[in-house]
């Protein structure tokens, strides 16, 4: 059975692009347009892994990244985090963040610095979803 | 302690008799047969008070005052003097006798010229005290004075600002080696000249020649000046300084003056560096904002690009579609990103012209209607007809009013708290003062405060990669350019009024009436 990959990123070329990309190489991509959406496909449909864009005009991806890592029934499903920020600065304000939160959340199974490149994309979804 | 008493007498009797009173009565006493023995033993005893009889053979009593007084004036000496010889006692207490006491002796005469001689003694004593502390507190005084005006004087000299101070001629007093420094004249230079502080410094020739008798006219004293100038340097450099001078009075009379130079060279370049830096940081900021732009862009051109060739490669139209979709709508976000910038940086003229505002505004509304309607949001029009027409940059108007309303559909139809019944009104109205009021008013869910602060910051955007943080600025930009002024008001919740008002400085000048009154 095609592995499930939820794409979640406000930018319809993204999406499109992303989708795309899964399509071809034998998964099957579903998509939401901003985190709420994005929240509730991962309930109801559970898929083996998510690429979540950072920055999103509504709520940020990061709201739902702690959502998903912090609910007993996702939790388990790797999260590709996706944004233009360097990944270096990234995982230092994740840290931060934790911090703040005064909860310890596990980083990002993945990330990926925009403009997302094919291949990058795809090492991680075969290293993540067997 | 008593005193110690000499006693000095050539009759044995008496020499027994005092001798026992006085020791009796407590005094430490030494006791001389003769003058000759009495001066030897004054020597080696060191007594505070003598009692000699006057007549002795050899060396006599007025001898043993004379020469006891010489070398120890302080020493009280009390003669005793046969009766009726009055002469010999004056003449004694003339050669600074304390006092004399007649033969027969009499314990009480003798006691009373030794209580007397006493007093002396210790009235002496503490004179002398006291004018030794009034020496050590003088001196201490003098060396305090001293360290002061050392210290004042090394203040002026060590000093990084020049100090030049002159007299009442205007000859200069105080002349600094900061001063000495800067201005490249020595002391015995400056105090040739004949009047310096003009000369070095011709602000302060003003300051005399103006301020000051004016100062003087309306206050009846004169206050200080402190101001920039320039010094003007031996080498004949001019030194940007900043000067601060006043003049010295006592009562009303000018006594000289004194004043203060500061060079300002080292200031002007660290105010240029910082200038600098803070010009290098916003250039990065800039640079950093304009990446960001332009790396969103390129993600959707690559996606394109990934598209494409996916379709070629399997065949697919539909990929070819998508694809080369997206390469167009990012083909077009950087040509407008790119006119954006262009049209920021570009430091243009409005072009001007007769315009009238309304018909502008018309234009947008038309622009937009369509794109609204398809959006479910309602767009009205509020034109104030009496308008005239106003002298304005119609191209630059246009490019403002069609970023609020774009602004404002966006504000009704992305994000949260979407109102039910969006609303956006464009509305024009002459204000007082021929002044022109431009606004574009919706019902969206408001500005909150923290992003209010930032609207007008260059690469600010809410709409993540959709807008490139450039719209706002421009069109502050233009407005400024009209020498008008863009505001916005927003209570969260309840949408946001952006206003655009343009002063009478670009209202028609009125039509002369044709009766010419």
């Amino acid at each position: 059975m095609k592995k499930k990959i939820l794409v979640v990123d406000d930018e319809m070329d993204i999406r499109i692009f992303i989708s795309t990309l899964l399509e071809t190489n034998g998964y099957k991509p579903i998509i939401a347009k901003d985190g709420e959406e994005g929240l509730k496909m991962v309930q109801e449909n559970k898929p083996d892994c998510v690429i979540l864009d950072v920055m999103m005009p509504k709520e940020s991806g990061l709201k739902l990244y702690r959502e998903i890592k912090t609910n007993e029934s996702t939790r388990h499903i790797p999260v590709i985090m996706c944004s233009a920020v360097a990944k270096k600065t990234f995982f230092h304000s994740h840290k931060e963040l934790d911090r703040y939160h005064g909860a310890s959340i596990p980083e990002p199974d993945g990330y990926i610095e925009k403009p997302p490149e094919a291949e990058e994309l795809l090492s991680n979804l075969q290293r993540l979803v067997a | 302690m008593k005193p110690k008493i000499l006693l000095i007498d050539d009759e044995e009797g008496i020499r027994k008799l005092l001798g026992i009173s006085l020791r009796d009565a407590g005094y430490p006493l030494v006791i001389a047969i003769d003058g000759e023995h009495g001066l030897e033993l004054f020597q080696e005893e060191h007594p505070d008070i003598v009692v000699t009889d006057i007549k002795m053979p050899g060396v006599d009593g007025m001898e043993v005052l004379k020469r006891i007084k010489y070398v120890s004036p302080e020493t009280e000496v009390i003669v005793i003097t046969g009766h009726g010889e009055i002469e010999l006692a004056i003449q004694s207490l003339q050669m600074d006798a304390s006092d004399f006491i007649t033969k027969p002796i009499h314990d009480e005469a003798l006691f009373v010229a030794l209580r007397r001689a006493e007093e002396k003694l210790a009235w002496r004593r503490s004179l002398r005290r006291y004018n030794e502390t009034l020496k050590t507190k003088v001196r201490e005084a003098t060396e305090e004075l001293r360290k002061n005006f050392q210290f004042q004087e090394k203040l002026m000299q060590s000093a990084i600002d020049g100090f030049i101070g002159t007299d009442d001629a205007g000859r200069a007093v105080l002349f600094n080696v900061a001063a000495q420094r800067l201005s490249g004249y020595t002391l015995e230079e400056i105090r040739e000249l004949s009047d310096p502080l003009p000369r070095l410094v011709p602000e302060w020739g003003e300051f005399m020649a103006r301020t000051v008798p004016a100062q003087l006219a309306a206050e009846g004293r004169s206050a200080c000046m402190v101001q920039r100038g320039f010094l003007m340097a031996k080498n004949g450099e001019r030194i940007p300084i900043r000067l601060s001078g006043t003049l010295l009075l006592d009562q009303d009379r000018i006594i000289g003056s004194i004043c203060c130079l500061q060079d300002q060279r080292e200031l002007d370049r660290l105010q240029r560096d910082l200038l600098r830096a803070e010009r290098l940081a916003a250039t990065g900021q800039t640079v950093a904002g304009m990446a960001h732009a332009i790396k969103n862009i390129l993600g959707g051109l690559k996606g394109g690009r990934f598209m494409v060739n996916k379709g070629l490669e399997l065949n697919e139209r539909r990929y070819l579609q998508d694809g080369w979709q997206m390469v167009e709508r990012n083909i077009e976000k950087i040509a407008q990103f790119t006119m954006d910038l262009l049209n920021f940086c570009r430091d243009r003229e409005p072009e001007l012209e007769e315009t009238d505002p309304n018909g502008l505004a018309r234009e947008v509304f038309d622009l937009y209607r369509e794109q609204a309607a398809q959006l479910g949001v309602r767009l009205r029009l509020e034109l104030d007809e009496t308008l005239p027409p106003f002298v304005l940059d119609p191209k630059g108007l246009h490019q403002v009013l069609t970023n609020l309303v774009s602004n404002a559909l966006d504000a009704c139809t992305l994000g949260d708290d979407l109102p039910a019944r969006p609303e956006i009104i464009l509305s024009s109205q002459g204000l007082a003062g021929g002044r022109l009021l431009l606004q574009v008013k919706d019902n969206g869910p408001g500005i909150p405060e923290e992003v209010r602060k930032k609207l007008f910051t260059i690469f600010f955007s809410t709409k993540g990669s959709r807008g490139t943080g450039l719209g706002l600025l421009l069109s502050q930009k233009i407005v400024q350019e009209h020498g008008g002024q863009i505001q916005v008001q927003s209570v969260p919740g309840e949408g946001a009024t952006f206003q655009v008002i343009l002063s009478r400085k670009f209202a028609t000048p009125p039509q002369k009436s044709p009766d010419g009154l």
